[in-house]
């Protein structure tokens, strides 16, 4: 209620430079775009790509600096570490160094809270995008390390790597092996402009016009008094933070897949339908690809993968489900919802679903599933256990007083925007190209940027809910 | 794709063209529809830098002051009606957004939840970021405007509930009202902020949900008593004015608000047996199909005004002017406050009349000391007394039309009538209070206006001073049951003593 009001007038909450903010969409990407395009004439005059790629890091440092006006030097210094460790084939002191930077700086914090330091050590801030740009420059001196990538000699590209704006605070975590070649040599058709402006725009359509009404109906559900929240209720605001969070994070990898692809490069997909999942293995190959293959190729392949003993297999499981957890930030209830899913892969692998009965229940799978979850969902809202343990109460039943009226309000309020976002949760089929295709598409993507503006406008921004992971 | 050029030229030519427009265009300052001024660029330094403040300012600034903004936000809210479908057909089929169930019961001394009532009138305050208008609710509503307060948190400097006593109810006026209103059961199907919204056309109306409790309205009517212990020549009133809620709830909206009349009757029961408590939540019932509060806006209307200071210059023993007596004027095309808070479309597009009186055969003569305030509406000096207006015409269409009397709030008012009986009365109010003088300039020699919430003097010395002999106590029931009211009026009483 009044909570909302006031965050919308508290200025100071407003984080930094968002891309679902009015100013990086209507300041800061159209400077960039004449920038970028002057600079690729002259560029091809002089028969060189570098002056686009002066102009790109200049404009992402000017956009990562918007956020952290200081500790962009500890961007830097990671760019800088990831450089010279690989130059001297010191790759294994550069990963520690940069898995120190981020243990002091995302879980600081709780260190010290936990072991009662804190009143010793001053708070520690959490850079913006730390969990993203330190997870590029370990996955870059892997490669170099393993020999799937030759170091970089350029400083300046391998800080153009770690920092470009679009994938900088929110991923998709792109590898280095992925756009190294894009780096030095990049072509954009006509194709794949119109393509990735579509997805740009589908992005902002997802966040501004999905995502942020879906966080209102969250708000007055799981953000509410849980004393007197119903039991409908608190499902729909389960299902509703469901979706936001998808659609939040999905749009943030939309449009960063689709700048990229504006400017020649080819950054990996984050996500593939993930409630389509008939189970919690499969959610994860579809949910946030990108940080999936990372932990899968640098943590547990390494650790020996599957090919070792049940025992040890089961360690890796669980260890690598409960570093993903806490990857999502600092607080016990991260660890626990990877905790969850590391059990119930377990369950999945070792129990029910070995190779050979993939295919046994899967329609019923498939109900079952999303409803896992959403479970989970609710593990990973409530940072605090006493109000999870109330929300979980409320959800299975031992309610409040709230009246079940408010839920049939809040589903027939939100009916278009529920179906709607529940719809394109779905694979749609592929429509034929065509002209009549284009003109459909030029229609929907020119709806939703007037819709998009004019509730940015109406609104403060609710910034991105993955950045600060 | 087919025809890719095409498509990106058509979404470049849109999206330059918005970039253009956001960026070239004037940008706004003031926003009518919010009622405030648009966030500010901000000043470098090398704090705000280091803070991040500055950058934080800029995104603020230009999100914040777009050209149109008021235009925009308005088509952003009929857009938003796209999300889905409001039914109206039935009490099953109800929400309450922003809002929650009240325990009438459990009176554990928490102050009353919403703070829209607090909002100080625009006109009256100085150019104010949006940060700081929310300071300009009082500090202790500021807690208040807390959600979680409805339930659980008491501010620490609130004192457990009183037993309601029920022993000394004197005979006269203070026994305790009964409830004779019955609330419509109109439907009603959304609201944001602790607000509902009701009716259609020109039946909409927006009511903010009430939280007060006993313990909060018992201390309200002790420091009444005090005021009547320090002065026992000064005849002590008492009008705790009921809001739209108390009149125009919904049946099935009614368990997320509390019973403004419990708390109207608490405050009667604890009043001494000296002081005089006006009812004027029976009057106001009777009256409820008239336009006595106004359906956009948090106020009541001046013909709710109107009953009200009837009740009293009943009490005072004084005859009052009929309504026959008064000029009418009307503020059309009128949104109040509720636009703003409610975020609901139906508010705007459905204005009402702002209606007022002025008495056709009395002079006044109306003297203002207006306090200078910093824009976190703190009261940092003082002007000298200058003349003025009582009444002042707003244009149609003009949201700021409550401020008509006295132009806002910030000030102490004194008008003197050409009524000549030697009865001096000072009322001590919340805006709710703006509109009562204007029908007891034919009451009262002289009338005095005292805002609960910017106040400096010694109110002992100053009722000596301009020798007043009636004093009116008129809040609403959320300033009632706001501790910070109650706070402020014991202060009064010992603070600036020379």
């Amino acid at each position: 209620m009044l909570r909302r009001l006031k965050y919308r007038l508290n200025w100071h909450k407003i984080p930094v430079m968002y891309f679902s903010d009015l100013i990086f969409l209507y300041a800061f990407l159209p400077a960039f775009v004449i920038c970028y395009f002057v600079a690729g004439l002259w560029g091809k005059k002089e028969g060189s790509g570098a002056a686009r790629n002066i102009v790109l890091l200049c404009f992402s440092l000017i956009f990562y600096a918007w956020g952290e006006p200081v500790l962009i030097l500890l961007l830097i210094c990671s760019a800088f570490i990831c450089y010279i460790c690989a130059k001297t084939h010191k790759e294994t002191a550069g990963i520690i160094l940069l898995l120190l930077s981020l243990i002091i700086f995302k879980y600081g914090n709780l260190l010290t809270g936990l072991t009662g330091l804190a009143a010793y050590i001053p708070k520690i801030p959490l850079p913006l995008g730390i969990s993203f740009y330190t997870f590029q420059g370990i996955a870059y001196l892997a490669d170099v390390k393993r020999g799937r990538a030759k170091p970089q000699d350029s400083f300046y590209k391998l800080l153009l790597y770690i920092s470009m704006f679009p994938q900088l605070i929110a991923g998709p975590i792109v590898r280095y092996t992925d756009i190294s070649e894009d780096i030095d040599r990049r072509s954009v058709s006509p194709e794949d402009m119109a393509e990735g402006i579509r997805r740009i725009i589908c992005g902002l359509g997802k966040k501004v016009i999905l995502a942020d009404h879906l966080s209102l109906i969250v708000e007055e559900s799981m953000g509410a008094d849980l004393s007197t929240l119903s039991t409908p209720m608190a499902w729909l605001g389960l299902l509703a933070y469901s979706l936001q969070i998808y659609f939040d994070f999905s749009a943030y990898s939309d449009m960063a897949i689709g700048m990229g692809r504006c400017m020649g490069f080819k950054f990996p997909e984050n996500f593939d339908h993930p409630y389509i999942s008939a189970s919690a293995t499969e959610f994860w190959r579809r949910w946030h690809m990108s940080l999936g293959s990372f932990f899968r190729d640098y943590v547990y392949i390494p650790l020996g993968g599957s090919r070792v003993s049940r025992l040890r297999r089961l360690f890796n499981i669980m260890l690598v489900w409960a570093l993903t957890g806490f990857w999502h930030g600092a607080s016990l209830n991260f660890m626990v919802w990877g905790l969850y899913f590391g059990v119930l892969i377990l369950i999945e692998k070792e129990l029910f679903f070995k190779e050979k009965d993939k295919e046994r229940f899967k329609v019923l799978r498939h109900f079952t599933t999303p409803v896992i979850l959403m479970l989970g969902w609710g593990i990973f809202y409530f940072e605090d256990f006493s109000k999870m343990k109330d929300f979980f109460d409320v959800l299975f039943g031992r309610g409040g007083m709230g009246s079940e009226t408010l839920v049939m309000a809040g589903l027939s309020q939100n009916v278009f925007l529920l179906a709607v976002s529940l719809i394109l949760c779905l694979p749609l089929p592929k429509m034929k190209e065509g002209t009549v295709t284009t003109a459909f598409r030029t229609l929907y993507s020119v709806a939703i940027l007037v819709l998009a503006v004019l509730f940015l406008i109406g609104s403060t921004s609710h910034p991105f809910l993955y950045t600060r992971f | 794709m087919k025809h890719p050029k095409i498509y990106t030229a058509i979404m470049l030519i849109c999206f330059f063209g918005t970039a253009v427009f956001l960026n070239l265009a004037g940008r706004e300052g003031y926003s009518e529809v919010e009622r405030r001024e648009l966030a500010g660029f901000p000043e470098l330094s090398a704090q705000s830098y280091v803070s991040g403040e500055y950058f934080r300012g800029i995104t603020a600034w230009f999100s914040d002051t777009v050209p149109m903004r008021d235009k925009l936000t308005t088509a952003a809210l009929a857009a938003e009606e796209l999300k889905g479908i409001r039914l109206k057909s039935g009490e099953e089929e109800i929400s309450f957004h922003g809002v929650m169930a009240v325990n009438d019961d459990d009176d554990t001394g928490q102050e009353q939840t919403a703070a829209v009532n607090d909002k100080p009138d625009i006109t009256a305050v100085p150019a104010a970021d949006p940060v700081s208008q929310d300071k300009a609710v009082s500090d202790d509503s500021l807690q208040a405007a807390e959600p979680s307060v409805s339930s659980d948190t008491v501010s620490e400097d609130e004192v457990p509930a009183v037993e309601q006593q029920t022993a000394s109810i004197p005979a006269h006026t203070n026994s305790a009202i009964s409830d004779n209103v019955a609330a419509p059961s109109d439907d009603f199907t959304s609201a944001a902020n602790g607000i509902i919204v009701t009716g259609d056309g020109e039946n909409t109306r927006a009511i903010m949900m009430y939280g007060g409790s006993t313990g909060v309205t018992t201390q309200y009517a002790q420091v009444a008593n005090k005021y009547k212990e320090l002065m026992p020549e000064l005849n002590v009133y008492v009008m705790v004015i009921p809001t739209s809620v108390s009149y125009y709830c919904p049946q099935a909206a009614l368990a997320y608000t509390g019973s403004q009349l419990k708390q109207i009757n608490n405050v009667q029961a604890n009043l001494d047996e000296d002081v005089i408590g006006i009812d004027v939540y029976t009057i106001l019932g009777e009256h409820r199909d008239e336009p006595i509060y106004l359906r956009t806006d948090h106020h009541w209307a001046p013909l709710g005004a109107y009953y009200a200071a009837s009740k009293l210059a009943e009490a005072a023993g004084l005859d009052y002017l009929d309504i026959s007596e008064y000029d009418v004027n009307v503020v059309h095309n009128y949104v109040g406050s509720m636009y703003a808070y409610a975020k609901d479309i139906r508010i705007s597009s459905n204005p009402e009349d702002f209606v007022y009186y002025v008495p056709k055969n009395v002079e006044l003569k109306t003297t203002y000391t207006n306090y200078k305030l910093d824009s976190s509406w703190n009261v940092v000096g003082e002007a000298e007394p200058a003349a003025g207006q009582f009444f002042i015409k707003y244009p149609d269409g003009s949201g700021g039309a409550y401020c008509t009397f006295m132009g806002g709030d910030a000030k102490i008012t004194r008008v003197e009538t050409s009524v000549k009986n030697g009865r001096r009365l000072l009322i001590l109010k919340d805006s709710y209070g703006n509109a009562l003088p204007a029908f007891l300039f034919g009451s009262f020699e002289e009338v005095h206006v005292i805002d609960s919430r910017y106040f400096t003097k010694n109110i002992v010395e100053y009722i000596s001073e301009y020798q007043i002999t009636d004093l009116l106590f008129a809040n609403n029931a959320f300033h009632a049951s706001t501790g910070a009211t109650v706070r402020a009026y014991e202060r009064y009483l010992t603070q600036g003593a020379e």
